[in-house]
């Protein structure tokens, strides 16, 4: 058992890499690794509740989130900074997820025996 | 015939709002549309389009008085404008 820590930085609706990590990471927790996720920079808009991805065509992204636990990832973060960046309130947000300075994020990927970060 | 901009991302954005001319349209779509909650802080927001299927699917949410645009009336505009400049970066 490993632990794997996934970040994810992208915004989730051009292009389908951010989805692919998610998969990947539920995927890996299958054969019962500790998985975290790290949602950061873009990628903490994934974290939005009232997500409609069938407007483009797409899975919805908030829904995808609220199924994480069922596959018992239940290690999600999100860095504190960013969500201050772009004005994002914690009650826009409605899954369990833990806010994480700076250097905690250094700390979650100091613990990890793999870190994904995804393609660039 | 006027000429309008088409943004994609916040560096397309930062791009269009340098390069623009007074009387130009311009509509926020994909990923720009998460501009927009910050830019109605200082009425910026008032000189956009804003299209509506891609801020909804966002989960973005606003009290402001947005101006929202279908894909039906996004193409209307396009057939109005001569050139159209698409800021994808």
């Amino acid at each position: 058992m490993k632990n794997i820590l996934y970040i994810i930085s992208k915004s989730p609706y051009s292009g389908i890499k951010s989805f692919e990590l998610i998969d990947s990471a539920m995927v890996s927790a299958i054969f019962e690794n500790n998985i975290s996720i790290l949602f950061r920079a873009e990628g903490v808009w994934s974290l939005l509740s009232d997500q409609n991805g069938e407007l483009l065509n797409s899975k919805t992204y908030s829904k995808v989130l609220s199924a994480l636990p069922t596959y018992e990832i239940d290690n999600l973060y999100f860095c504190e900074d960013s969500i201050n960046e772009r004005q994002i309130n914690r009650d826009q947000i409605d899954i369990p997820v833990k806010s994480l300075s700076l250097s905690e994020q250094q700390q979650l990927i100091g613990n990890q025996d793999i870190v994904m970060a995804g393609p660039k | 015939m006027s000429t309008l901009h088409l943004i994609f991302n916040q560096e397309g954005l930062n791009s269009c709002k340098r390069l623009k001319a007074e009387q130009d349209k311009m509509i926020l779509l994909g990923d720009a549309v998460y501009c927009a909650p910050t830019m109605s802080l200082n009425g910026e927001i008032s000189q956009f389009h804003i299209l509506i299927d891609d801020f909804d699917a966002r989960g973005l949410k606003t009290e402001k008085e947005f101006c929202f645009v279908s894909y039906d009336q996004m193409v209307e505009l396009c057939t109005q404008s001569t050139p159209i400049v698409s800021w994808n970066a």
